[in-house]
């Protein structure tokens, strides 16, 4: 029996197969914690975006606790999502819920565009556009995801419309900007995770008239679309600008456009 | 036994002395939380991975024992990361490329087959801790002159004045090398250790 173990190939498979047992448990009985986890974590960072402007709100420090993320979440969001052609899609299909919603790199992108981000369900490339509508103001929490220096980033723009109609050359004013994933280099594209970065977003327009959205420049010239870029990280800046641009005026282009 | 414990933590250290598990020291070592976590980490898969193996090491057959070893490890490593995704969920969000990187530490695969492989599960037990507190050890010095001079905070404290500038040079990899370059040089020369 020992001789039989100790073949080299019985002994693999027999430790190759308890590991695999082991993992398969360990991975099956976390699944939906970590997936409560993921979807917490997004509903945070939605209603961080939303509240970049408003530091004093008495919501925001509640958000650490579960219960009061949902609550707050619950009151100030309404979960929205259009397909391709910003029509709003009532069911899901296939009991699919807007948890299950990934971002995956855009296949049809085109050489020069690799990495770009669009929002689908795992198991189906269909694209779709999910948006978070705040009740209050009537803005909307849009996900923003693209390639920064190192890593892929991910977070969300607040963007609330212009409702002074003799004003009309830009359409939204952005009042929130969040990430929740990105590797860049701590202290230089990491710095995006710091208030003093993300607030430069605070007031900067958006207009589709003029192609223009928040772009980050070594020299502001004009107030109201640019913002002083990172110090030591030009290529997380510039992927920045490159993929609120895509996402903005891009892919949510008409759904904005018709909203307001 | 006491020696198996006090070595790693002091004279043998697997960082300063050997220079094993650098890529990570020089990697996680921005902030003192992350490289408190990574030392919980390590430990948990260097002890495991040792009683694993020393209770394996008479049946495991000697022409596949790395694989075999490698497995193991990676086994744990794999669960460590679903452990911290499910229940530290945020350090998971910072640390986890890092952790999924402790199967290729050489510190852990050097102690399975250097000293498991060869020792009764008691001792390998002991080892294993050591060999973890010690790399944590540095791991957490290193750490703390990063966080004190490149944020002016300690686990997220401030403690230099609000006026303090972070030095950039220490959040990135070359200000780690120097430090730890530092401390290699202050370690031996108290215990006088040459490299042949």
């Amino acid at each position: 029996m020992i001789n039989f173990i100790k073949n080299p190939f019985v002994f693999i498979g027999i430790i190759a197969l308890s590991a695999a047992l082991i993992l398969a448990t360990f991975s099956e009985s976390t699944k939906t914690r970590v997936k409560n986890n993921k979807d917490l974590d997004r509903k945070k960072n939605v209603l961080l975006a939303r509240y970049l402007a408003d530091q004093d709100n008495p919501s925001l420090a509640k958000l650490a606790n579960e219960n009061d993320l949902q609550t707050i979440y619950e009151e100030q969001i309404e979960e929205l999502i259009f397909n391709k052609d910003a029509v709003l899609i009532e069911d899901l299909p296939n009991n699919l819920s807007f948890s299950d919603l990934v971002w995956k790199e855009d296949s049809n992108a085109g050489s020069g565009k690799e990495g770009r981000m669009i929002y689908s369900f795992k198991n189906d490339d269909t694209e779709y556009l999910p948006l978070f509508k705040v009740k209050e103001s009537g803005g909307f929490v849009i996900p923003i995801s693209g390639k920064g220096l190192w890593s892929t980033i991910k977070g969300f723009i607040y963007v609330v419309p212009n409702e002074d109609s003799n004003m009309k050359e830009w359409d939204y004013s952005v009042q929130g900007i969040s990430f929740y994933e990105h590797g860049e280099t701590p202290g230089l594209g990491g710095e995006i995770d710091k208030y003093e970065v993300q607030a430069r977003y605070l007031n900067k327009h958006v207009s589709f008239k003029n192609n223009k959205t928040p772009e980050m420049t070594k020299t502001v010239s004009d107030d109201s679309y640019d913002l002083e870029y990172i110090s030591g990280a030009t290529i997380t800046s510039d992927g920045l600008d490159t993929f609120i641009a895509y996402h903005i005026l891009d892919r949510y282009k008409d759904i904005l456009s018709k909203a307001n | 036994m006491n020696k198996i414990f006090s070595d790693p933590i002091s004279a043998e250290n697997p960082i300063t002395k050997q220079v094993l598990g650098v890529c990570s020291a020089l990697a996680v070592t921005v902030l003192v939380d992350k490289a408190i976590i990574m030392t919980f980490a390590m430990t948990f898969v260097l002890t495991f991975s040792n009683i694993t193996i020393s209770l394996l090491r008479k049946v495991i057959p000697h022409s596949i024992r790395i694989i075999v070893q490698l497995t193991v490890i990676a086994t744990l490593v794999i669960l460590v990361d679903l452990f911290l995704k499910a229940y530290a969920f945020e350090m998971s969000k910072q640390l986890s490329v890092f952790v999924a990187l402790i199967i290729t530490n050489c510190i852990v695969m050097g102690r399975a087959d250097a000293f498991a492989m060869q020792n009764n599960v008691k001792d390998s037990f002991i080892d294993g801790v050591a060999n973890g507190l010690g790399y944590g050890l540095i791991l957490i010095l290193v750490a703390i002159f990063r966080e004190l001079f490149g944020s002016g905070t300690l686990l997220g404290y401030s403690i230099f004045p609000e006026a303090y500038i972070g030095n950039g040079l220490m959040l990135l990899a070359p200000g780690a090398f120097i430090i730890l370059g530092l401390i290699i040089w202050a370690q031996r020369s108290i215990t006088g250790y040459v490299e042949d």
